[in-house]
């Protein structure tokens, strides 16, 4: 039987019940990505017709943007959103005769608080009602862990392709890591092949993907593809989470180029990553970034002469998604409608009891040293740091709600990872210090002398057991991406070795933190002050006198 | 992180003609930020917006890589 041997599953799951859907998913997934099922002529169907059209829509890092809150800056109109997305997307098909395919370049989950406060599940439900054919995964996507990316995957109608992903130094992929699916479309078969960018081991927590290897993918791209080939499929497609941008004279230029030109018997390239718009060419391969945010839809029209095999172009555009242009689909509304209800009752979720007032501070601040103490905690540092800047509120006796947490803690700042030697452990000490206040730390103690010039603060610096911070030694510091990127002037955050943005949400971290506490039946008290004592008038004329 | 990938941290990027070397673990938002600080202020504001080359609008959590070109520029208030 035809369905028994042609995995275009995603179709015929549209159109069978969810029971029906969910049961022959199971069993398909088996199928998807170890090897193709041997295809017969009769596979195909309209062999008479000498030319195929297929449509292929592309969304790519969606991150999580289901409300309709955005808006076009060039032009001022509002884009985006679940349901104006969904619009475009029923238009586009409809044009198509409904024959198109919908792919997802990966980062679809990860970055609205509505879709963080359900792990993803409310995107999932939105993609799934979208009829998505396939998705890349995103290096977001591990964001929550590989254990919660497989409960998405479980959810999802649609498989998530990722084939430059190995286990050890090995050539075995993880069970979840389905290298490529073939749908049948046109009459045609397609074989859909996901990649995921190499930058991966420096955007994601290393904890999360402890074990994975992420390979340049277009040598298993081409090895891919041939076999696809000899086994049937018509037209490849790459759908990559990999970056790039076009230039004004229209070069493709960025790992995407990089990838594309190193292609060979691919039809259609569709990149993501870098947020960017992209619809040109590498060489002869037609490649195509589409934005980010629910904000665009890629339309990509390939022809293909089904007697000599060749495709190409016919139509190739982004579109913006601007609001006026359609009628937002209800029955998408009504999916983020439920989601914002839970929403709503998720912050006045109390996440912990505090026993004590905890404030904030220019100087070193108790509420500064617990959010140091959690941040070096979340990813196993020796030192913490945090700009004193970046606490908003202070955090008040009693119940503490997730509300209060965004109050505190309001940037969506991630903890940034990096090694340090001690010299420039102290050299942060040195910027991070003056009469106007101390950068606030975890893992250190020092004394400082804040109308000394920067360079001689500091003194009397230790880590927090008492031992000597060596200055050639290197340290694991924690500290968030605003002040690891150079914000309020932190330029030694840049010599760091190993940077890593882990993508934890510092507040995320914290809130987890408290409620680990609280389960524990734990009260949250104010930690104690004495990590950053200032020299008495008295102590800095000794000082003075004493040669360092 | 294996060795490779430790290989070529950093990458040089441009913003508004600007030569900067980032950690090529940031997004468009932190090369703003290496750039100049109030630049970002104003695109978080939305009195300003970032752009590639052709003059398309980049979000400000999009990836960043070597020989990246992003421009800042003012939203025109009719």
């Amino acid at each position: 039987m035809k369905s028994e041997r042609v995995p275009s599953w995603s179709k015929r799951l549209r159109c069978g019940s969810l029971a029906l859907a969910f049961l022959l998913a199971a069993v398909l997934c088996v199928a998807i990505g170890r090897g193709l099922p041997p295809l017969s002529d009769a596979a195909e169907t309209g062999a008479s017709s000498p030319k195929r059209a297929v449509t292929v829509l592309h969304v790519t890092d969606f991150h999580g943007s289901l409300l309709s809150e955005d808006v076009d800056r060039a032009s001022g109109k509002p884009v985006g959103g679940a349901a104006v997305l969904a619009a475009f997307v029923e238009a586009e098909r409809e044009s198509a005769g409904g024959e198109a395919i919908l792919l997802d370049g990966g980062d679809m989950m990860q970055g609205s608080a509505l879709s963080n406060l359900t792990s993803g599940a409310a995107v999932i439900e939105f993609m799934n009602s979208l009829g998505v054919d396939a998705a890349a995964v995103g290096n977001h996507e591990f964001d929550w862990g590989v254990k919660v990316l497989k409960e998405r995957m479980a959810q999802a109608r649609f498989p998530f392709l990722c084939a430059n992903v190995f286990l050890g130094e090995g050539k075995q992929r993880p069970d979840w890591a389905a290298p490529f699916v073939v749908v049948q479309i046109a009459g045609l078969q397609v074989g859909i092949i996901g990649v995921i960018t190499e930058d991966t081991p420096f955007l994601v927590n290393p904890k999360l993907i402890r074990g994975l290897r992420f390979d340049e993918p277009s040598a298993i791209v081409n090895e891919i593809a041939a076999t696809l080939r000899k086994e049937g499929a018509r037209l490849i497609i790459v759908l990559a989470h990999v970056g790039g941008a076009q230039e004004e004279d229209g070069r493709v230029v960025g790992p995407i180029e990089a990838l594309a030109s190193g292609l060979r018997g691919v039809d259609l390239v569709l990149g993501g990553h870098s947020h960017t718009i992209v619809a040109g060419k590498v060489g002869s391969i037609p490649v195509m970034l589409s934005g980010s945010n629910g904000r665009r839809i890629g339309v990509v029209r390939l022809e293909m002469d089904a007697a000599s095999g060749q495709s190409g172009v016919v139509e190739q555009r982004v579109r913006t998604t601007f609001a006026e242009e359609v009628r937002p689909l209800e029955r998408i509304e009504a999916i983020v409608e439920t989601f914002k209800k839970e929403f709503s009752g998720e912050m006045e979720r109390v996440v912990v009891v505090a026993s004590e007032r905890i404030t904030r501070s220019r100087q070193e601040s108790a509420l500064g040293n617990l959010v140091c103490d959690v941040m070096r905690d979340a990813v196993g540092a020796d030192v913490g740091f945090q700009n004193s800047g970046g606490i908003r509120a202070d955090l008040e006796a009693g119940p503490v709600t997730v509300q209060e947490m965004f109050k505190i803690l309001p940037f969506d700042n991630t903890i940034v990872t990096m090694y340090l030697t001690g010299e420039q452990v102290k050299q942060v000490l040195e910027h991070g210090t003056s009469e106007s206040g101390v950068v606030q730390s975890s893992g250190l103690r020092y004394s400082y002398r804040p109308e000394a010039p920067p360079g001689e603060r500091i003194k009397e610096l230790a880590l927090e057991d008492g031992s000597a911070l060596v200055p050639g030694q290197l340290y694991l510091v924690a500290t968030n991406d605003f002040m690891a990127s150079g914000g309020d002037r932190y330029s030694i955050f840049a010599e760091g070795k190993d940077i890593v943005n882990t993508q934890i949400l510092l507040r995320e971290a914290v809130v987890s933190w408290m409620e680990t506490l609280r389960d524990g039946g734990g009260e949250l008290a104010a930690p104690e002050l004495g990590r950053a004592r200032r020299l008495s008038q008295a102590e800095r004329a000794v000082e003075e006198t004493v040669d360092y | 992180m294996n060795e490779k990938a430790k290989t070529g941290e950093r990458i040089k990027i441009h913003v508004n003609g600007k030569a900067l070397w980032v950690s090529r673990a940031f997004s468009v938002r932190h090369a703003l930020l290496a750039y100049d600080e109030d630049s970002l202020a104003e695109v978080v504001s939305g009195e300003a917006y970032v752009t590639d080359a052709k003059g398309d609008e980049v979000g400000l959590d999009g990836a960043l890589f070597d020989g990246m070109s992003l421009f800042v520029r003012d939203v025109e208030i009719e």
